[in-house]
């Protein structure tokens, strides 16, 4: 920078030359300079501070954002209440917690606030004995059934009453009792259950008879009309006895939507009655406990009621789901989970109305449970025997009853126990699936919805997409690099190389909108159009080339520099509009599919599935990694171009001097010293694809699946089936959703700070993770790259 | 920075063609890269702009008798594909029209198979007009 304070000039022509002047003022830089030096050198030290103090608040942000996935619940107690309940009790909690009852089999039902214990009257009449009574799932509302077989419930309700918004609350509890329904068999009730599916209400109950116990269901119906819900009219007890076939039934469970049973016998079994058209009839017969031979202890089904947890005498909590195994076509009851073991018999349980958590308790052990992940998220080890558990709807406060009737209230602080790296990572049994799977499926239409939460899918989505991507660009990019630097004319290659940058600048939502609603569907029924199209470009090339040696070399000499580039282009366009036009050609000689009715038909869509078993989408790989190319091209094409450009002409013009022809300069000159350059712009290229969202969102169909692609990578023992092992893995003619893709797509629907939320940042920052492995490695590699070819 | 090509022709020639047909196949990428673009820009030109400049509308005589005399229908072509039929798996050529008239016809667009039209023509006596809204 030149000084304006100097007004010598830098050369003093009247000085002798070599003259040691003792005040060299001619050499001192001016003030201003160095204030500005100075200055400048904290802005430069400030912006590259500032710069890793941003990248690094990102993941502080991000790191906070997914921390809590991977917290422990914590239990911490709240406070204790003495019952005034003895024996056999049975609680339970209201909204806040606020006010607990109480109930053992007697006529009165007891509020338990903070100052006083309130007894209130179910109002049964005179010489009402009830025999069996248990927590409805749902509900705020307790099964009965009696010493003369009738069964009924009572329902709890409560009001809150506040004065002011700073006024103490008042919670007063009230109970309505049903009407009760007869059995029809005047006989003790040893065990019940209650589903209401909306028209239809069913009670299954044991009872005790003298000639033996039987299994009986009583069902209700309600006509729904338009002035609201009718009266209800009962239907006639059905004796399911004969259906045991002489087992003793101990238990029942009735799934809500109130047209099966479960019933547990005195040998450990399991019976799954199912109410099909024609009447009732034995589904399933299963010992869950066979291999260890204990005895099922506690039997309950989750929230949801597809799924059952089963206790047994030695600790072992096994979980069964619903799911239609193959080869079946009915829903049939398997083994999806089992927990680590407790150390004490389990006694007792409760499921929390929120989600899939449920909890476990025996003599003074209770543990935490998530039944999706089959974890036991937290043991407490307790000083008192538990007695009896509950949970309150939202699942917040857990209550644990001691042998002496306290109460014991925990807080249970657990807001993402669907969490955890097999979540995230592993294969699960969920329910309704008849294998353990990876899968993404954040969200569901009902509340009893299994979240599926595994970035497998997406991991594998964001490999395959930039796999095709890189593979369609990078050999595009890189010879056209190659040849704008070494073979094309400078005055060319001033048009050329902007022409190549603007793409660049389109915008990707335009080349996912033109991949989506153009290209897919011209790909669709093309393909063999466009894999002779592949090859014509290459063949065309070697065509012109094998031309062009035989030109004697003063004639070729006569064609400027850089003429192959528009030689070339006629016949490739020839060339390649005569391949698209044989793809029908090809079609029907390679690609013949075979009907069902036997007739054959050439169509590349039916021929992939049936020859390769994958499926065939629209919306596949081919178009990604095309139009993936319009963005990734130009970024590799720009940074190679100026590696290549680069190469010092001194090399270049010594290894013409000693006989190499222009390619061979290429392949040893050039070639080499740019690579570390190549390298750069390689990488940069694939971090484009990585990250690129707009383009793989629309036009890839958003499907999070994982085909046989992850089973590759995530090694599955039963690898390398089918026709074409290698084929299999990488399919692609089908879809995928990628990790940024799902971002774009579901953080718009996230609710901040749920799991489902704190996820998606994990899927960002799995993405981080793998960008940042991909770029050590290659910097690296680059970096010896250099090394090896360094010139100066 | 290769001048061997502006050099006198020398002995070298045979050396020097070593390697041409690579110099050509890069030359190939540059060619896909330029038409990539070139193509992208003239499609979305082409299929931008097209909305200022009104689409021929042709008749079709279809095959199919509707009271008593040929059915005629009149409309934009505006896609033309191949189908399979369900049945049998045949490939079946057939056109998209755009006839308006949603209010008439139910639909503002209709599939015709080519086989089922009799004869096409290209009045000059039709025109098209937008209808505003409750207009």
């Amino acid at each position: 920078m030149q000084s304006a304070e100097s007004p010598e000039p830098l050369r003093d022509p009247a000085a002798p030359p070599r003259s040691p002047s003792p005040v060299p003022e001619r050499f001192m830089v001016s003030k201003g300079v160095l204030r500005f030096d100075r200055f400048m050198t904290y802005v430069i030290l400030f912006g590259g501070i500032g710069i890793i103090a941003a990248v690094f608040g990102i993941f502080v942000f991000i790191g906070s954002v997914i921390w809590p996935l991977f917290q422990s619940p914590t239990l911490t107690p709240l406070r204790e209440l003495p019952l005034a309940t003895s024996g056999t009790t049975l609680v339970g909690l209201d909204e806040r917690s606020e006010l607990p009852y109480s109930y053992d089999g007697s006529a009165d039902l007891h509020f338990h606030s903070e100052s006083s214990n309130v007894s209130q009257p179910l109002g049964l009449e005179p010489g009402t004995q009830i025999t069996f009574w248990r927590q409805d799932r749902l509900n705020d509302r307790i099964l009965l059934g009696t010493q003369d077989g009738r069964v009924g419930f009572v329902d709890i309700s409560f009001t809150a009453k506040q004065s002011s918004p700073k006024a103490p609350r008042s919670v007063t509890g009230s109970l309505k009792l049903a009407p009760w329904l007869a059995l029809n068999n005047p006989a003790p009730v040893e065990s019940l259950d209650y589903a209401s599916q909306g028209e239809r209400k069913l009670f299954g109950a044991i009872v005790n008879a003298p000639e033996g116990p039987k299994l009986l269901v009583v069902g209700q119906r309600q006509k729904k009309g338009l002035m609201g819900a009718g009266k209800l009219e009962a239907t006639p007890p059905e004796d399911l006895t004969p259906l045991l076939a002489g087992a003793r039934p101990i238990r029942v469970l009735l799934p809500g939507t109130a047209d099966a049973i479960v019933v547990q016998t005195q040998t450990n079994e399991l019976l799954y009655l199912f109410r099909a058209p024609s009447g009732w009839e034995v589904r399933q017969q299963l010992k869950p406990f066979a291999d260890i031979a204990t005895d099922i202890t506690v039997m309950d089904f989750l929230y949801g009621d597809v799924s059952l947890v089963l206790g047994d005498s030695k600790g072992n909590v096994r979980i069964l789901s619903l799911n239609v195994p193959p080869g079946s076509d009915r829903r049939l009851f398997a083994e999806t989970q089992r927990l680590q073991p407790l150390d004490a018999p389990i006694r007792h349980f409760v499921a929390s109305r929120r989600n899939k958590s449920f909890v476990v308790a025996g003599d003074t052990q209770c543990a935490l449970c998530y039944a999706t992940t089959g974890t036991v998220r937290s043991v407490l080890d307790l000083p008192y025997t538990v007695r009896s558990l509950c949970l309150d709807a939202k699942a917040e406060h857990l209550g644990i009853v001691d042998s002496d009737g306290t109460l014991h209230l925990n807080t249970v602080h657990d807001p993402h126990p669907e969490a955890g790296w097999r979540t995230f990572f592993g294969k699960i049994w969920y329910e309704g699936y008849s294998e353990p799977k990876w899968e993404w499926q954040s969200t569901g239409g009902t509340d009893d919805f299994e979240p599926k939460l595994s970035l497998v899918p997406l991991i594998i989505g964001s490999i395959k997409g930039t796999l095709y991507a890189m593979l369609f660009a990078v050999p595009i990019a890189l010879l056209a690099a190659i040849y704008t630097s070494q073979f094309l004319s400078a005055s060319v290659k001033r048009i050329v190389k902007p022409a190549m940058e603007i793409m660049a600048s389109l915008p990707s939502v335009v080349l996912g909108f033109l991949a989506a609603l153009w290209l897919a569907p011209i790909i669709e029924t093309k393909v063999p159009s466009i894999l002779l199209l592949i090859l014509s470009i290459p063949l065309s090339a070697m065509i012109a080339g094998s031309i062009w040696i035989r030109v004697p070399l003063h004639q070729r000499n006569r064609l400027p520099r850089g003429a192959e580039f528009w030689l070339l282009a006629p016949l490739m366009a020839a060339l390649g509009y005569l391949a698209w036009l044989s793809g029908p050609a090809l079609e029907s000689l390679l690609f013949v599919a075979k009907l069902p009715d036997g007739s054959q038909i050439a169509d590349f869509r039916l021929w992939w599935p049936q020859f390769t078993g994958l499926p065939y989408d629209q919306r596949n790989c081919l178009v990604v990694g095309f139009m993936m190319g319009f963005a990734v091209i130009p970024v590799i094409f720009t940074i190679a171009e100026d590696a290549l450009s680069n190469v010092p002409p001194a090399l270049t013009s010594a290894a013409e001097a000693l006989g190499a022809s222009r390619w061979q300069v290429v392949r040893t000159v050039v070639l080499p010293i740019a690579s570390a350059g190549i390298f750069s712009a390689l990488m940069i290229g694939l971090g484009r694809a990585v990250g690129e969202t707009m383009i793989v969102v629309m036009a890839t169909g958003n499907t999070p699946v994982v085909d046989a692609a992850g089973r590759l990578l995530f090694g599955d023992p039963g690898l390398g089936g089918g026709l074409f092992p290698l084929a299999d893995h990488w399919n692609i003619f089908s879809g995928m959703r990628t990790l940024s893709a799902n971002i774009a797509v579901e953080l718009p629907e996230a609710a901040q700070g749920s799991t489902h939320y704190r996820t998606l940042f994990l899927g960002a920052f799995a993405l981080f993770l793998m960008t940042f492995v991909l770029n050590t490695a290659a910097e690296l590699l680059r970096q010896r790259l250099r090394e090896k070819f360094k010139i100066v | 920075m290769s001048d061997a090509n502006s050099n006198p022709p020398s002995s070298a020639a045979l050396l020097s063609s070593k390697g041409e047909i690579k110099v050509w196949l890069t030359a190939t990428g540059l060619n896909v890269g330029l038409f990539m673009v070139a193509g992208l820009l003239l499609l979305i030109t082409w299929n931008g702009l097209s909305v200022f400049w009104p689409q021929p509308v042709s008749e079709f005589t279809l095959t199919s008798q509707k009271d008593g005399s040929p059915e005629k229908i009149a409309g934009i072509i505006t896609k033309q594909q191949t189908r399979r039929s369900a049945a049998t798996g045949q490939a079946i050529e057939e056109i998209q029209i755009f006839t308006g008239n949603r209010d008439a016809y139910g639909l503002a667009f209709r599939f015709l198979d080519q086989s089922s039209l009799a004869s096409t023509t290209l009045p000059s006596d039709y025109i098209v007009a937008e209808r505003s809204e409750y207009g």
